[in-house]
């Protein structure tokens, strides 16, 4: 238990220091490889969808996508933190899959680049890509926001800088370097980077999982055993209820803990990014095919996470984590720290420099994807002028999308820096509500229900976007309890902490009620033929 | 109007329809979650059980879950594949 001392001393200056000159290293590198792997022709089609990376890159690519940094940093932590309840978010994350798997080839058929041109396949005016743009940054928005503060915080911790301001000036630069790189390389620079996060992740997970499983002599039930008993609660590590809250009642926690489940199982797949990131595949089959594949990775990557969390609870205590971050974000770099003999030692500290790196590269990977989705639906749905003045103009869409990566990038900044001494963990939730709540009842009532109506989508689009934000500033993850963005004020009448359950059934309800009585006289709505002959090219040019 | 009609059912007029790959693996999935939920929420004491060392009942099923979970993604995608190999 050696170990337990060394992650709990403070990171030798030394390391610190080399850490500094890697991490400064391979920013740089990074920045020069998206640059050099920028689209080849100035063309909308290449910046959005890049050029082909095989199926292997592009399986990588996506299941960087669907592993953001939240993912890798909020499983170990919460299995580290609650045992069991964290366990079956790990599941959850994974059976999110389910969901992408099934609407992976409708979406690869029927889209382009944004959720806003899968709705476009009918001829429905503006009116639709204007919503779906609108849901779109309703998602993306707040998660830009969390990455981008999480680079700020994270390098801080690791590098040693204290207080809010440095933490603001590493968000600031580091921002600035990745929205830099999307602005030249789109999507060929985020599917390098997704790929680099990929590869670097796992060997980091790799190295880390072998050294937690040396310590017991690979005996998992040592681990076990010890996770348990350093949680500080060994009698109910391994059962459900860990995870509930201080002051919520039983019952609360119970139906808590199944929206928590039902927006992690229901958000991820309509992630516009995520959706962005299927279109670049080749064909509906190798869409299926990649996103199978995927779950194979994710699988691999929950049985990672299992062994590090309980690594995590093993070696550093449960309290130790909670301490340095109620949500356990900070459990895997403590973990990190206190392998191999602790950063003091050469091997500790190259253990440590690889898992901060893998860190790194996984938050700038996702924020470029989310920068880029966020920046399409600007500048290819909100901005969009009609089919016909679009037609030849790829030049005009590249230079106004170049303008919103920017844009949207610097105003994520901007907010990062602003809500940095704030609990923003209610973000993510919130993204993934949202993606629930709109994007995936408008995306399965156009793939699969041909009497959806126009009026019927946008009910869905702004209606389930707008109950979600609603009850999440009337929830207790908003304001009344310790643990809330504004734990002074009290406008939280709405009991629940996942609205989840309530608002995905009033997103699919509001569209199936409007779509189904509306009576608008567009039902199903003609086929957009200038779509239609642009995806085809797009296809059979891929 | 009689459903049950045996001699139009011989015939085949009443067929039942197939249900999709797709509906198939939601529906296989969706039920594993929600049997998976209630029963993570109401036997607490049982899948807190230990079986194997400090192994419980509860993460058995977890582990179980996952399996179900890539053995009907991949009849699905075979499914799907052979589809759209059909098509072409």
């Amino acid at each position: 238990m050696g170990s337990v001392v060394a992650a709990a001393a403070p990171i030798s200056s030394n390391t610190r220091g080399v850490l500094l000159v890697v991490f400064l290293g391979f920013l740089v590198v990074i920045l020069l490889f998206c640059l050099l792997v920028g689209p080849e022709e100035d063309q909308a089609d290449a910046f959005y969808k890049g050029g082909p990376s095989g199926l292997f890159g592009s399986v990588l690519a996506l299941a960087g996508v669907c592993l953001p940094a939240a993912t890798v940093l909020g499983t170990t932590g919460t299995i580290s933190l609650f045992g069991y309840d964290g366990m079956f978010i790990a599941l959850s994350t994974l059976l999110s899959l389910a969901l992408l798997l099934v609407l992976a080839g409708p979406l690869r058929r029927h889209g382009r680049f944004t959720v806003g041109d899968v709705f476009a396949r009918r001829d429905w005016g503006r009116g639709p890509r204007i919503a779906a743009g609108v849901a779109t940054l309703a998602v993306c928005l707040p998660l830009l926001t969390f990455e981008l503060a999480s680079i700020g915080l994270s390098a801080g911790l690791l590098l040693g800088l204290t207080g809010s301001g440095a933490q603001a000036v590493a968000t600031v630069m580091i921002g600035i370097l990745i929205v830099s790189a999307t602005v030249f390389g789109g999507m060929r620079c985020a599917t390098a980077l997704q790929i680099i996060k990929g590869v670097l992740l796992f060997a980091a997970c790799a190295v880390v999982v072998v050294l937690v499983l040396q310590e017991f002599h690979f005996d998992p039930g040592g681990l076990l055993r010890t996770a348990q008993s350093q949680s500080g609660r060994p009698d109910a590590f391994l059962s459900q209820g860990l995870g509930r809250e201080a002051g919520v009642s039983p019952a609360l926690g119970v139906v808590d803990f199944v929206g928590l489940q039902l927006t992690i199982v229901l958000g991820i797949a309509a992630m516009p990014h995520v959706v962005m990131r299927v279109n670049t595949l080749p064909d509906v089959a190798s869409a299926t095919v990649a996103v199978r594949r995927v779950m194979h990775i994710m699988a691999a990557f929950v049985v990672l996470a299992v062994v590090m969390g309980l690594g995590a609870a093993a070696f550093v205590g449960s309290a130790q984590i909670a301490a340095a971050d109620p949500g356990g974000a900070s459990a895997l770099p403590l973990l990190s720290a206190g392998l191999a003999g602790g950063t003091s030692t050469a091997g500790g500290a190259a253990v440590f420099i690889l898992v901060a790196c893998a860190l790194l590269v996984t938050v700038l990977a996702s924020t470029a994807g989310v920068t880029l989705a966020a920046a399409a639906a600007v500048a290819h749905d909100l901005f969009r002028r009609t089919q016909r003045a679009e037609r030849g103009q790829g030049r005009s869409e590249i230079s106004t999308v170049r303008w919103a990566v920017a844009g949207v990038g610097l105003l994520g900044i901007a907010l990062a820096v602003s809500v940095q001494r704030w609990n923003i963990n209610l973000l993510t939730t919130l993204s993934l509500a949202i993606a629930a709540s709109s994007l995936l009842p408008a995306l399965v009532y156009s793939l699969f229900w041909s009497s959806y109506t126009r009026r019927g989508l946008l009910w869905t689009l702004y209606g389930g976007t707008g109950t979600t934000i609603a009850l999440h500033v009337f929830s207790p993850v908003f304001s009344g309890t310790p643990s809330a963005l504004f734990p002074q004020w009290h406008l939280n009448w709405f009991p629940l902490q996942s609205v989840a359950l309530v608002s995905v059934p009033v997103g699919f309800l509001l569209g199936y009620l409007v779509g189904a009585l509306g009576g608008q006289g567009t039902r199903g709505g003609p086929m957009n033929r200038d779509w239609s002959s642009s995806t085809s090219s797009n296809s059979s040019s891929s | 109007m009689s459903r049950s009609n045996p001699v139009l059912e011989a015939e085949g007029a009443f067929r039942r329809r197939q249900s999709s790959p797709a509906v198939r693996f939601l529906m296989v999935n969706a039920a594993a979650l929600v049997l998976h939920l209630t029963l993570a929420l109401t036997a607490k004491t049982q899948l807190a059980a230990e079986v194997m060392g400090p192994m419980t009942v509860g993460v058995l099923l977890l582990v179980g879950h996952g399996f179900l979970l890539l053995w009907t993604a991949r009849l699905y995608t075979s499914a799907v594949v052979s589809a759209d190999r059909g098509q072409a």
